[in-house]
């Protein structure tokens, strides 16, 4: 049987998936149509159509069916070309009994088929344009906060088109015409005239043409700024700006984050600085004011747009794509990361690649070079945590009446990879949370990470539970910004959080922990492997987290350990970490340029990654 | 080609609206069938046009119950239509659509169960043996899907009889047929589906690394990029093969691991990230990357590995010294050539991090010992010229401004046999270097024999054996001729000086160097042929690039695999101790 369209995700082993049992709900109404088609009077055919298409709103709601009909290749539009081709079928009847619409069959049957295939048609061009469109929309090279041509954003963001709306919609919204054609011909039917299905059919048509035209608007849009007449422009404003550091960011939009916790330090930086973005949604995600900001999708377009000035080269994150820019020749390199934890990320053998490697505090170096990864100690440098200069530094509230210390549960997310699966939700930290919640001695925070639940669904359906949970006061959800999670730190007493950097920052804090466990790793073989769980007490699945939590409000036996590896992760408590980091980055760019002094000058051509033998 | 032929499949599809509107019987009939045919051609050829209306999600089952939907139209048109037609047909329809959607879904069923997310050769994954489709039945499942398809031309058939004969029998016979057909077909799947064992595509990944935790692989060579680039693979494959050690390899593309050219080494085709980690088996010590592609990084990522990037070719041009080749713990080049062209870059590559392993590949090539030549029979020369490349800082191709006076010119010399290779991605980018390569591969067939014109890689080391002297540009394959002792000349299409010819491209020390104008030609092979003047500049060039000269160049290979795997293993049990301060 030839393919049709191919159902999402069916790439690879994808066991077919079996039909809801509430199937026969929507399957019936088609079934009765089907058969009114070549049975009943027109008015009937109507009424059940409008029945089958109730039973597909009813049907959209449950997700547990799209799958298994996507699957059978009958998608909404599919269903919907079913149900007006049996109206058509209905319509062209020779039988229809004298009266009903008149003698409509003659010339109201082929309109009506026209006008059907119309809107499938247009639904197709729609389904066409927005693929050609977010393709080019993907490539398009894009500024913020630096002046291109007296401009100081652009180019202009490009609103994806909706059927009668402004805001966007997906392409089945054109099918929604259905209501009018139905409405039409049900009032033919009752006045017994034509007129009405006349009207029906000239609104739909209207309608189709105003979305063609958005539909060419929307096109020409996406076609208005291609990034080859763009980034030349971009490229001459970055050599008015003279950028000597450039922030290189890319990541699906749910890892913003990564970026977000750097933004205030950028902004006091003391030399000039642009961030590079390889995705435009970081613009959406991210508040960028105060920085230069350029996006530059392609490869090439990043290697077109280094200019002279730029020294140093700083990455959050350790992502395949940070090799566009790192093949650069001429600049020097420094991994800054995004936090600093024990997990596996934090010593990927592929950080080698970088001049530098800048940690929080002796614990990084240490990693690194436990590692046996190829980094090597001249490669790395201890710089601080800037972000941490907003967390307060207090002792834990001591119990007092009508004041319920605060608990933060500040779990993480369960990683790409089960390698770098850390996550408490599912276990013990649901189990947790409903202790402390139903022992009304506490007060819970509940912070997961923004990415919890992407890949496992127990995972998922922890984080839905624990949020239902914390709804009430004086529980709270705090939101997806690191900045509140920050403010969380502050005014949490202690914190119940799993192995991630989330441990190393709240170190500053220097109140009590507690450390997850949900592999159930002997506590010696825990804190060997993750220096930061040193200073924490261990929650393991079915443990006693009230019992742990009050140890830590009450004698809290581990003051002491939890005060040396603040000093070894965090390196010296320092007044005010974001302008010593300001000072780093100068410093930085300064043994760029003693490097470049240094270097023999080569004739040679830029070389790129696709060798050519 | 393919734009006519979803013309002709549109105005067919409009045709068929208009007739089933008009009520046209037999004028319906016809184009039916002649949409079935189209349909049917177009799944054939495999044509474009298909792909487009899945693209516009105007897909297969979209089309199926449109003609099943405007046979409805031309039956509902009929005035003399003996009672009932219509409603026989809407419920023959009706079936026939309800048991196709049960076969295509036991059909995806088999295709789960049958094509693995992963792919291997030379390696047996004894938990994924798919029993083979025997039988009677298997023909049925082969063909029958394609004639229930179809069977909509079976229930108008009976249409038209009832029309014709005034009588509902055939059509309800035609049903029965059609429903008995589609029922068989589908019990005929589901037999199938249900024979074959349910696999997650985990299932299949821990399978394939159970397997190659059995093979227990201590190198990989990990390769990706576009399906015309196997050949950077298939250099190394041979002198893998020679290595004592298991050997896999890993390969990002399908493409890779049909092209790969070893009748022996465990490959697998890993398509995901995840998929690379899961398969990056603890046995694994060594890993070799042929290219600089983005993908290394998945395998890079992996703790407890070597990393070592081997290249492909060793050469002048500009890839073979990026920066980001500081990302492996080493690189490995052929001579001192290799690593000076890393320092003096200033890339951030330590000398440490270089070593000089020769150039293994070479061992298919003869070294020619003085005087060896025949000096009866004609004097050959190879002309073998590069491609234009991806980016214009590599154009080095001599192929489009010089190739066919080059060769030419050649042919009209006395005593001289013209070989030509043009690399086999000529072409590719820019079609002016297709259309010079079929210039010169003419030029050559017309002078017919003994000139002639050589293709395939082990065709190129063949051809070196075979060639007295060769002709190329800036490219590895300088480096490789190099081993023979033999003398060559190289192309100069950019009219560069000499002395700033020779000093970027240091493997040109023991070259004749030809401008455009090929003013030197002549007097070049001449001198080769004669008097080879360039000889000791030759030699030393060549102990530059490839180290030592002359022995087995596979053994200095081998040895450093086996001290690679040493400091493996070495740092292996260092990271162990300090895990156990």
């Amino acid at each position: 049987m030839p393919a049709s369209s191919a159902p999402p995700g069916s790439a690879g082993t994808g066991e077919a998936s079996r039909p809801a049992l509430w199937a026969p709900v929507l399957a019936a109404p088609y079934l009765a149509l089907a058969l009114a088609a070549a049975l009943a009077p027109l008015l009937v055919v109507c009424a059940l159509l409008v029945l089958c298409v109730l039973a597909e709103r009813w049907a959209g709601r449950r997700a547990d069916g799209a799958r298994w009909l996507w699957s059978a290749q009958l998608m909404p539009h599919v269903r919907w070309l079913v149900r007006w081709s049996l109206v058509v079928t209905a319509l062209a009847r020779a039988d229809l009994p004298a009266g009903e619409a008149g003698d409509g069959a003659g010339r109201l049957a082929p309109a009506l088929a026209a006008t059907v295939a119309a809107v499938l048609l247009t639904r197709s061009c729609w389904v066409l344009a927005l693929a050609r469109g977010r393709a080019r929309l993907r490539e398009q090279v894009r500024w913020q906060g630096i002046v291109v041509d007296g401009v100081e954003e652009g180019p202009a963001p490009v609103r994806e088109p909706g059927f009668l709306t402004r805001t966007p919609t997906g392409p089945d919204a054109v099918l929604s015409v259905e209501w009018v054609l139905v409405a039409g011909l049900a009032a033919g039917v009752l006045v017994e005239r034509e007129a009405p299905v006349w009207a029906a059919i000239l609104l739909t048509v209207g309608a189709l043409a105003l979305l063609l035209a958005r539909l060419l608007m929307f096109e020409r849009a996406c076609r208005s700024a291609p990034p080859a007449e763009v980034l030349p422009r971009v490229v001459a404003a970055l050599e008015r700006l003279q950028p000597e550091v450039v922030v290189y960011f890319s990541s699906p939009a749910s890892g913003s984050y990564a970026l977000r916790v750097w933004l205030d330090t950028l902004r006091r930086l003391r030399n000039r600085t642009v961030v590079l973005l390889r995705e435009p949604h970081h613009l959406q995600t991210l508040d960028l004011t105060g920085l230069a900001v350029v996006v530059l999708p392609l490869a090439q377009q990043v290697e077109d747009a280094q200019v002279p000035s730029m020294r140093v080269a700083l990455y959050p994150t350790n992502v395949v794509k940070n090799n566009h820019m790192i093949r650069l020749p001429g600049l020097q390199h420094a991994f800054i990361g995004h936090g600093d934890s024990d997990k596996a990320g934090s010593f990927s053998p592929v950080t080698r690649v970088y001049d530098e490697i800048w940690v929080a505090g002796p614990a990084g170096r240490d990693r690194y070079l436990a590692a046996q990864e190829g980094v090597r100690p001249e490669q790395i440098r201890e710089v601080s945590r800037p972000q941490l200069a907003g967390i307060s530094r207090r002792h834990a509230a001591t119990p007092a009446p009508g004041v319920l210390p605060a608990v933060l549960y500040a779990p993480t997310w369960e990683g790409f990879y089960e390698e770098s699966d850390y996550c408490s939700l599912a276990d013990p930290g649901l189990q947790a949370v409903r202790a402390m919640v139903a022992s009304g001695r506490v007060r819970v925070l509940f912070k997961p990470h923004p990415a919890s639940g992407e890949r496992r669904e127990d995972v998922a359906s922890a984080v839905d539970e624990i949020e239902a949970l914390v709804a009430q006061p004086p529980h709270r959800r705090v939101p997806d910004d690191p900045m509140a999670l920050y403010d969380a730190m502050s005014e949490a007493d202690v914190l119940v959080a799993d192995v991630s950097s989330v441990l190393s920052d709240w170190l500053v804090s220097s109140r009590p922990y507690v450390v997850t466990n949900p592999r159930r790793l002997p506590a010696d073989e825990l804190h060997e492997r993750f220096p930061t769980t040193r200073g924490g007490a261990v929650l393991s699945p079915g443990g006693d987290v009230l019992e742990i939590v009050d140890e830590a409000l009450g004698a809290d036996r581990l003051e002491h350990s939890r005060y040396q590896l603040a000093r070894y992760l965090l390196g010296d408590v320092r007044d005010d970490p974001i302008r010593d980091f300001v000072d780093e980055v100068a410093a930085f760019v300064d043994r760029a340029d003693a490097a470049r002094a240094a270097r023999t000058p080569t004739t040679d051509a830029v070389p790129t990654n696709q060798e050519a033998g | 080609m393919s734009r006519p032929a979803g013309f002709v499949l549109g105005g067919l599809y409009l045709l068929l609206g208009v007739l089933a509107l008009r009520g046209t019987v037999l004028g319906f009939a016809l184009i039916l069938a002649a949409v079935a045919v189209e349909e049917e051609l177009l799944v054939l050829r495999r044509s474009p046009v298909l792909r487009w209306l899945g693209a516009a999600h105007l897909g297969g089952t979209l089309r199926l119950l449109l003609r099943s939907a405007l046979m409805l139209v031309l039956v509902a048109r009929q005035d003399d239509a003996p009672g009932g037609l219509l409603l026989a047909t809407v419920v023959a329809l009706v079936v026939h659509h309800a048991l196709r959607t049960a076969g295509l879904r036991a059909q995806d069923t088999i295709k789960a169960r049958t094509v693995w997310p992963l792919r291997w050769r030379h390696l047996a994954v004894p938990g994924l043996a798919v029993p083979a489709d025997a039988g009677a039945l298997s023909h049925l499942r082969m063909l029958g899907p394609h004639v229930v398809v179809n069977l909509d031309l079976v229930v108008l058939a009976g249409v038209v009889l009832s029309l014709s004969r005034s009588s509902l029998g055939w059509v309800v016979v035609a049903s029965a047929l059609v429903a008995l057909a589609d029922v068989v077909v589908v019990l005929a799947l589901r037999a199938r589906a249900q024979a074959l064992p349910a696999r997650t595509r985990e299932d299949v990944v821990s399978a394939v690394r159970e397997a190659l935790e059995t093979v227990a692989p201590r190198v990989v060579i990990y390769f990706g990029g576009p399906p015309t680039s196997t050949h950077a693979l298939n250099v190394w494959a041979p002198v893998l093969e020679r290595l004592d050690v298991p050997v896999l390899v890993l390969v990002r593309q399908r493409e890779h691991l049909e092209r790969l050219a070893s009748s022996r080494l465990p490959a697998v085709w890993a398509p995901r990230a995840t998929d690379v980690e899961e398969l990056a088996v603890p046995s694994l010590d060594l890993a070799m990357y042929p290219t600089n592609i983005v993908q290394n990084n998945h395998l890079l990522r992996v703790p407890g590995i070597l990393d070592v990037f081997v290249g492909h070719g060793d050469s002048d041009k500009a890839g073979s010294y990026t920066p980001l080749s500081r990302i492996y713990d080493e690189v490995w080049v052929a001579g001192p050539a290799g690593r000076d062209r890393y320092l003096t870059a200033d890339v951030g590559v330590r000398d440490e991090q270089v070593r000089e392993v020769g150039r293994p590949q070479l061992a298919e090539i003869a070294w020619t010992a003085r005087g060896s030549r025949r000096p009866d029979g004609p004097f050959t020369v190879l002309y073998a010229p590069t491609w234009e490349g991806f980016y214009a800082t590599y154009s080095y191709s001599s192929l489009a401004d010089m190739g066919p006076q080059l060769v030419a010119a050649l042919l009209a010399m006395d005593g001289v046999r013209v070989l030509v290779k043009p690399h086999p991605a000529s072409g590719s980018v820019d079609p002016r270097y297709a259309t010079a390569a079929r210039a010169v591969e003419r030029l050559v067939r017309e002078a017919g024999p003994p000139h002639g014109v050589v293709s395939g890689l082990t065709g190129l080391y063949e051809a070196f054996n075979e060639a007295d002297m060769l002709v190329t540009d800036v490219s590895s394959v300088v480096t490789d001729f190099l081993w023979s002792g033999k003398p060559y000349a190289m192309t100069n299409p950019a009219d560069l000086l000499d002395d700033e010819y020779r000093a970027r491209f240091p493997s040109s020390a023991g070259a004749a160097l030809w401008a455009p104008d090929l003013a030197t030609l002549r007097a070049d092979v001449e001198d080769a042929r004669t008097t080879d003047r360039r000889r000791a500049a030759r030699d030393a060039v060549a102990r530059y690039l490839l180290g030592p000269v002359g022995g087995d160049p596979v053994e200095p290979f081998v040895a450093a695999v086996h001290e690679a795997l040493a400091r493996a293993n070495s740092r292996n049990a260092a990271r162990a101790g300090l895990r156990q301060q």
